[in-house]
């Protein structure tokens, strides 16, 4: 549909709701692998809409809904008219699907504090419609693994937001606070739905895990009693209720969350613990957020032994309460802490968005929380008498979706090899190409900065024979281009500026696109008016791996030219939204034996308090 | 030792030959049994004795301990004897034990009718078959180390014979392997003679070879009848 024009869903959104409409037809572009019924779900519900401003509506909610359950990677909604009624519309779905593999490495620092590096690879949509499989490798610089892989099935229907899912993993971990290490292999099966309208988010677990404790030379006698094999079968039910704008460092919006855990049907572990957690931010003047976590746990043996060391309520660290070692408030045996049978935890956050906004903030806290024995008789009363208090300032980054592509080009007329790495960070692109020519080694460094239609191109070209240096600067906004050429070149110490304006029709442009399946093929044909150049550019993409064949013809001085190239790329996708805080802590209020640890740390994960 | 208990014939012998030993020293001390012993000792040997912090583990380590504390059995023996005795130590533990080791680990109807069963009772499914298995593999490994591995039932019983002749030619017709008085060879002697003669297993033939030991079988209710019948 290149011949139509088509306007921002606002330019009508809210004005159409007397507009009666009736939906033709719904039509895919781009659909390869995923499944027939799984798109008529996903869009039946399109039909239903009875005005033009429900269309719109609907229509967002359906491509955003597509993208979300990971059906699409992109799914963009056109609205057309249709040719043959007046109140008849068509919608087109302009959509991309998921890439065949996905592979991904990642350095980051886990919850303990350690540098860590995963390897994952998966496969979205398997079976074309949602289906996902995931695995993962972790280990840490401190020598803890855990593999992990994962199967998730989404269910499918208009504006259902549930799925089933199976996870299997094994991993070794070592736990500092009670001085031993962990063993885990573990089958978890989870449904995750909404209920009451969608407003009530619901997840079912069950978890079987088998865990061996091994306890290091210096661990405490308590401790080490427990050590061994131990079999945990559990049921988790857990509900809430989620009005925050984003998960991570909400500005507004609550969060109460009501999860309970029980064991004791098979295994060894038989105790029921229930986790109350409720958090709320609300905006202040001047772009400040007020925040605030409290988060409540109860944990109560139903079996003849006691509950076991890993099963047990545990608080300090990072992620709650700043300026005590990771798990290390509560009751202590030697250097060992044996953790609680209740738990109470409080912090209150003041956050300043810095820029860029949504990712960087100043952050002031004050946390408080208190453990209680798992003997205590009297938990109210233990849970006052040791309270910790602690307070300090930070600085809060949070990512999310940060993709990484890397392309290497291999190409053959004169035997160059180019790099190129982007990392593209919501609308923000930036783009190093790196590239080696065999015969007169040369580096060219080219550094592009994209930010959602503007592009600033810095160039920077080193030749080894004659210092060459480019820099070359363009400004492209949409079809308009503008580009500023500075070269110094040092031999013979020429400077040239160049300025081109191009505004679209100087050149002729004819591309030809044949897919199949995943195999895709290009033709280009670009003539050039000026100096009367042709070029045809055939270009073959099979998944990630690309050959070009181009032959240009030049006017002037009867040129041919014919280059081949072959381009591989490979992308790594993080899709998963985090959280990195560096911040200056001082506890306010302890109890004597406490691990304390003011001063600068710094703290990563998914679950802050 | 019950059906459903844990202890293998081997640790068995070696928790009632520390009992002997602390008994014969006229020690307090009180037994427990824990399912997850081998963790809970920090070099995985057993038995293990505890001292308010302080853990000891095996049945050398332990007698070294007391021994330390001024508290000694041989004190009446001269170099000589005490070199015999620890002899007579190192060949119960050594030899016999691999012997114990040989017949519940690579003996297969006694693995599946005894050891797996025993080892694994104290886990819930599946780990009560996996972990004996896992174990099994761990033992047969260091059966291999000891060129073990390849021997035959027959000649296991070679092995246990050739022990059992040895201590009984120096027991002869005295109260103890040293005398009158006890040493901890008498009570590591004791700890294993009265779990070979009590344990019922699928294979009877290292027990009928003990059987032709009479003054073994003798010692063995003498002990008994004096440090555990009162």
């Amino acid at each position: 549909m290149p011949e139509k024009t088509f306007h921002k869903a606002q330019t009508i959104f809210e004005k159409a709701s007397g507009v009666p409409s009736i939906v033709e037809a719904v039509q895919f572009h781009g659909v390869r692998v995923t499944k027939n019924d799984a798109l008529l779900k996903e869009v039946s519900e399109l039909y239903k809409s009875s005005n033009l401003d429900e269309l719109v509506h609907n229509s967002h909610l359906a491509a955003r809904h597509l993208q979300e359950v990971g059906l699409m990677d992109h799914a963009v909604a056109l609205i057309d008219t249709s040719a043959t009624s007046k109140e008849g519309y068509v919608v087109n779905f302009l959509v991309r699907e998921p890439k065949s593999f996905t592979a991904g490495v990642k350095a980051g620092v886990s919850t303990n504090g350690d540098a860590d590096v995963s390897l994952s690879a998966g496969k979205q949509s398997v079976g074309g419609r949602g289906e996902a499989v995931q695995t993962q490798y972790t280990y840490t610089v401190k020598g803890d693994h855990c593999f992990n892989i994962s199967a998730i099935k989404p269910f499918l229907g208009w504006q259902k937001y549930s799925n089933i899912s199976t996870t299997l993993y094994r991993s070794l971990a070592h736990m500092p606070w009670n001085q031993s290490d962990v063993d885990e292999n573990a089958a978890i099966f989870a449904y995750n739905g909404q209920m009451w309208d969608q407003k009530l988010l619901h997840q079912i677990k069950l978890n079987a895990i088998w865990r061996t404790l091994r306890a290091s030379r210096d661990a405490a006698f308590s401790v080490r009693e427990q050590a061994g094999h131990t079999l945990k079968f559990s049921v988790e039910n857990a509900v809430a209720v989620d009005t925050r704008d984003r998960p991570i460092l909400a500005s507004r919006g609550i969060l109460a969350r009501f999860t309970q855990e029980f064991a004791g049907l098979f295994g060894d572990a038989s105790f029921l613990k229930n986790t109350l957690d409720l958090q709320a931010a609300a905006p202040l003047p001047l772009g400040f957020i007020l925040a605030a976590s409290f988060q409540a746990r109860h944990l109560k043996g139903t079996g003849e032994r006691e509950v076991h060391i890993l099963d047990r309520c545990y608080l300090g660290g990072q992620q709650d309460i700043r300026g005590f070692g990771l798990n290390t408030i509560g009751v202590k045996a030697d250097n060992s802490c044996l953790g609680g049978g209740a738990s109470l935890a409080g912090v209150v956050h003041l956050y300043r968005p810095l820029i860029p906004p949504n990712m960087l903030f100043a952050h002031a806290f004050l946390a408080s929380g208190s453990v209680a024995s798992v003997h205590s008789r009297n938990i109210v009363q233990q849970l006052q008498d040791t309270q910790r208090v602690s307070a300090g300032f930070a600085i809060a980054v949070t990512y999310s979706s940060l993709r990484v592509t890397v392309a290497i080009a291999v190409t053959y007329s004169s035997l160059r090899v180019t790099v190129a790495i982007a990392v593209i960070y919501s609308s923000l692109r930036v783009t190093v190409v790196i590239a080696i020519t065999y015969s007169s080694l040369r580096a060219t460094v080219a550094i592009a900065v994209t930010y959602s239609s503007l592009r600033v191109t810095v160039a920077i070209a080193v030749t080894y024979s004659s210092l060459r240096v480019t820099v070359a600067i363009a400004v492209i906004y949409s079809s308009l281009r503008v580009t500023v050429v500075i070269a110094i070149t040092y031999s013979s110490l020429r400077i040239t500026v160049a300025i081109a304006v191009t505004y679209s029709s100087l050149l002729v442009t004819v591309a030809i696109a044949v897919t199949y399946s995943s195999l895709q093929v290009t033709v280009t044909i670009a003539v050039t008016y000026s100096s009367l150049r042709a070029t045809v550019a055939i270009a073959v993409t099979y998944s990630s791996l690309r050959v070009t064949v181009a032959i240009a013809v030049t006017y002037s001085s009867l040129l041919v030219t014919v280059a081949i190239a072959v381009t591989y790329s490979l992308a790594f996708v993080f899709k998963s939204i985090f959280r990195l805080e560096l911040n200056y802590t001082y506890p306010l209020k302890y109890v004597l034996g406490d691990s304390i640890m003011g001063g600068f740390h710094i703290g990563a994960g998914v679950n802050f308090l | 030792m019950q059906k459903n208990d844990q202890a293998l014939m081997y640790d068995f012998a070696d928790c009632l030959a520390v009992q002997t030993f602390l008994r014969m020293t006229s020690l307090p001390f009180n037994v427990r049994q824990r399912p997850n012993v081998d963790f809970i000792s920090p070099d995985g040997v057993i038995p293990l004795l505890k001292i308010n912090k302080t853990l000891i583990t095996g049945f050398n380590a332990i007698v070294d301990f007391v021994h330390k504390k001024g508290v000694t059995l041989t004190s009446h023996l001269s170099e000589t004897q005490v070199a015999d005795m620890r002899a007579n130590i190192s060949m119960i533990e050594h030899l016999l034990t691999t012997v114990e080791m040989f017949v519940l680990w690579k003996h297969d109807e006694t693995y599946d009718k005894v050891t797996k069963l025993r080892y694994g009772s104290v886990y819930h499914w599946p780990l009560s078959s996996v972990l004996p298995f896992l174990k099994r593999r761990k033992v047969l490994e260091e059966l291999a180390d000891k060129d073990w591995d390849a021997k035959t039932m027959d000649e296991v019983g070679e092995q246990a014979d050739k022990v059992f002749r040895a201590l009984s030619a120096q027991l002869g017709t005295q109260k103890y392997l040293t005398g009158d008085l006890p040493t901890e060879a008498d009570a590591l002697l004791f700890g294993h003679m009265y779990t070979l003669i009590t344990v019922r297993l699928p294979l009877t033939n290292i027990t009928n070879i003990l059987k032709k030991y009479s003054n073994l079988i003798e010692f063995t209710k003498r002990v008994e009848q004096q440090y555990f019948k009162q």
